[in-house]
């Protein structure tokens, strides 16, 4: 038995971008075990829901994450149209459509540029955001917002996107697709990413199933579940597509799972466009809500679950949200014990860790 | 290829090709006609309704009917356009241009013109002091019973007359008048004075339901397809913040509801009432609310209180706040309606 001593990991660490801290238990250069602390950024957005009326609090819901905003907002308006049992347009669900899809495009190519530069090829981190500046740009064409979209609300979205829009939209994606085609096979053929990626981190498919692991951290241990697929919202029942999966459960098939993931969300775009229906965007709605309801949605790190009740007065009771990376923190820490000490960067990147949404 | 220098081609491309970002500030950024950059106002068509302000969340809005002025923290803006799509006058909008960013926290302030005619002709609505009906018989009982001596009833020339200026619009006499032919309805009084005659409805409405919204305890439904506008007498409480809120200003407070003003006057002469009022404000430490005379238990102080220190009960007609909770900010004496809450001294 070596010399037993504790690192502390973050909450300021060069490869995290939002504060989380590990005391990570070492044996000589091996971690024997990590324990988490979460808790820097709590800033009780939960609780404004009392505060603000139900029509506004979308917006507060977007920003709990600037990655992730996207799918929050929409998950709102869908737990209060669920509540109140408004039916939206048939183009608004397919445009919520696209719009998650493009989130899901720059939240993946976001982490895989954070991951080339967790393990210091740094050159590659920038070749993914150069990317994904062009889904930015799109979003900030069609919705007005780069970061936050704004563009739900109760009953539909308040922007369209005419014909031509789209039509470029899917001609900048069928260019993409061949950059990132290239990009991605760095990733994927690559020695020197190949050495920090492969058989390191390994989450065995028992364990995932047991430690309650979601999204792609799953998927990557050969479970084909995705909440689009299996719980469908918006107009995912209208596409055809199945859950990417990878069976090594190491940090190349989480890797490996969201590049196809990227491609599919790609190709669902692209589907979305070919049958989107003419008509209204928005529902009128009347009244408040009363009663109660729980989501779920397959945001780019998981599933999500929001849970709303409402009392039929302007402010909810009550707004929970568990966020994928709450769930994914166990798995983490299965993956961490056992792992050498310069990997535990790279570890917990392959999650995805959204500290912000785990917070609020 | 081979499983080493993937990543050269690129590598090489990049060498050689121009760079993929713009020398900011130099070339300047060009946004799309859809970017949400910052709020701009019109303050030609602004009627200083509030919408925004109510809607607002990150409180960033502040309109002031008093001075006219409506007023952004930049820095605290979302640019999340929820005030321009509430607006019901369209008189917000987003520019593309985002704000300049600085070191300070700056908040733009706009004045906004009386409107011509619309200001005045909108005033003469607000209708909160005592009219003789025809049966009256000069008994000259209001003019005893008005706590600010407005009235003045002469039964020899038989006239009656009462002073605007003075009137507090309490409508004790109202409640005094043995024939039953005085109601509150006349006048010009300012709207925040009535006792507790509910609002009236003139012509001009366009159905926007900014009443609704700002309604303290949802008296007020408005139907903007159907074009129909209702009060529940029941439920009103007479706060006249409805009428102050009225983007086209055609809400006045009319009709008295006698049964509803009681309460309030009642409250007024009772020796016990006032006794325990008398005990409260003793009991209280200084600076937190007291309530004075003339609570009509609307709830918006509650409502406004950000630690939610204050508890009204409407059914009970009890107000009560907890002393160790409240944060002595002075919200809920700003936020209330009849103007009935100070600060303890």
């Amino acid at each position: 038995m070596g010399n037993r001593s504790v690192i502390p990991f973050g909450p300021q660490h060069p490869v995290l971008p939002e504060p989380i801290h590990l005391d990570l238990v070492i044996e000589d250069e091996k971690v024997v075990q990590a324990i988490p602390n979460i808790g820097f950024i709590h800033r009780g957005l939960e609780k404004l829901v009392q505060k603000r009326d139900f029509t506004d609090y979308g917006y507060v819901v977007e920003r709990i994450c600037g990655i992730c905003s996207y799918i929050h907002g929409m998950s709102y308006y869908e737990v209060i149209e669920h509540i109140m049992g408004i039916e939206i347009p048939e183009r608004a669900k397919y445009l919520r459509t696209i719009w998650s899809e493009m989130s899901r495009v720059h939240s993946h190519l976001l982490w895989l540029g954070l991951l080339a530069d967790g393990f210091g090829f740094e050159a590659l981190f920038y070749q993914c955001w150069r990317l994904r500046e062009k889904v930015l740009d799109m979003f900030e064409a069609s919705t007005g917002g780069r970061v936050v979209f704004s563009v739900n609300t109760i009953g539909g979205v308040l922007k369209d996107m005419d014909s031509s829009m789209l039509k470029s939209f899917v001609d900048i994606f069928q260019d993409m697709d061949k950059e990132i085609h290239k990009c991605c096979d760095i990733f994927l053929k690559d020695y020197t990413v190949e050495t920090r990626l492969k058989d390191v981190g390994i989450l065995t498919k028992e364990n995932a199933v047991l430690l309650g692991a979601v999204g792609p951290t799953m998927r990557g241990s050969g479970i084909a579940v995705d909440t689009r697929k299996k719980y469908s919202y918006a107009a995912y029942d209208k596409l055809d597509f199945e859950p990417c999966v990878a069976y090594e459960g190491d940090s190349f098939a989480r890797c490996l799972v969201r590049i196809e993931e990227l491609y599919q969300s790609i190709d669902l775009i692209r589907q979305a466009v070919d049958k989107i229906p003419a008509g209204d965007i928005i529902t009128p709605y009347k009244g408040k809500p009363n009663g109660e309801f729980m989501f779920r949605a397959e945001q780019p790190r998981g599933e999500a679950i929001y849970y709303g009740k409402a009392n039929g007065t302007n402010h909810l009771e009550r707004f929970r949200i568990r966020t994928p990376t709450f769930a994914n923190i166990t798995p983490m820490l299965n993956i961490l014990a056992g792992a050498q000490l310069a990997d535990v960067p790279i570890l917990v990147l392959t999650i995805d860790p959204c500290i912000s949404c785990t917070e609020r | 290829m081979s499983k080493v220098l993937r990543f050269a081609g690129t590598a090489m491309k990049n060498f050689f090709s121009k760079p993929v970002t713009t020398k900011y500030p130099f070339v300047p950024c060009e946004y799309t006609p859809a970017t949400r950059g910052r709020v701009v106002i019109d303050v030609d068509n602004c009627v200083l309704c509030g919408s925004c302000m109510r809607h607002c969340p990150s409180l960033a809005i502040t309109v002031d009917r008093d001075k006219r002025t409506w007023s952004i923290q930049r820095m605290g803006c979302i640019q999340c356009a929820d005030c321009v799509n509430n607006c019901p006058k369209n008189c917000l909008s987003m520019g593309n241009q985002y704000f300049e960013p600085g070191t300070e926290k700056v908040e733009e302030s706009f004045e906004i013109p009386a409107k011509a005619g619309g200001a005045s002709a909108g005033g003469g609505g607000g209708a909160n002091i005592p009219v003789k009906g025809d049966d009256c018989v000069y008994c000259g009982l209001c003019a005893k019973k008005c706590p600010v001596e407005a009235i003045t009833v002469d039964r020899a020339a038989k006239s009656w007359a009462v002073d605007a200026g003075a009137c507090v619009g309490c409508g004790t006499c109202v409640d005094s008048c043995p024939k039953k032919c005085l109601t509150m309805g006349g006048g010009e009084a300012a709207p925040a004075a009535a006792a507790s005659p509910a609002p009236v409805h003139g012509d001009g409405c366009v159905y926007c339901g900014a009443c609704a919204g700002s309604c303290p305890v949802a008296a007020i439904t408005v139907d903007g397809d159907a074009k129909t506008w209702a009060v529940d007498a029941g439920s009103c409480v007479g706060c006249g913040t409805c009428v102050s809120t009225c983007p086209n200003e055609v809400l006045s407070m009319g009709a008295a509801a006698a049964a509803a003003a009681a309460p309030a006057a009642a409250k007024a002469v009772d020796p016990a009432a006032a006794a325990a009022q008398a005990a409260i404000e003793a009991d209280l430490p200084a600076d937190v609310p007291v309530q004075l005379d003339g609570c009509v238990y609307c709830g918006v102080c509650a409502k406004k209180c950000p630690v939610d220190a204050i508890t009204v009960d409407r059914e009970a007609k009890a107000w009560a706040v907890d002393a160790d909770t409240c944060v002595n900010c002075g919200t809920c004496v700003a936020s209330c309606p009849k103007k009935c809450l100070k600060m303890n001294d």
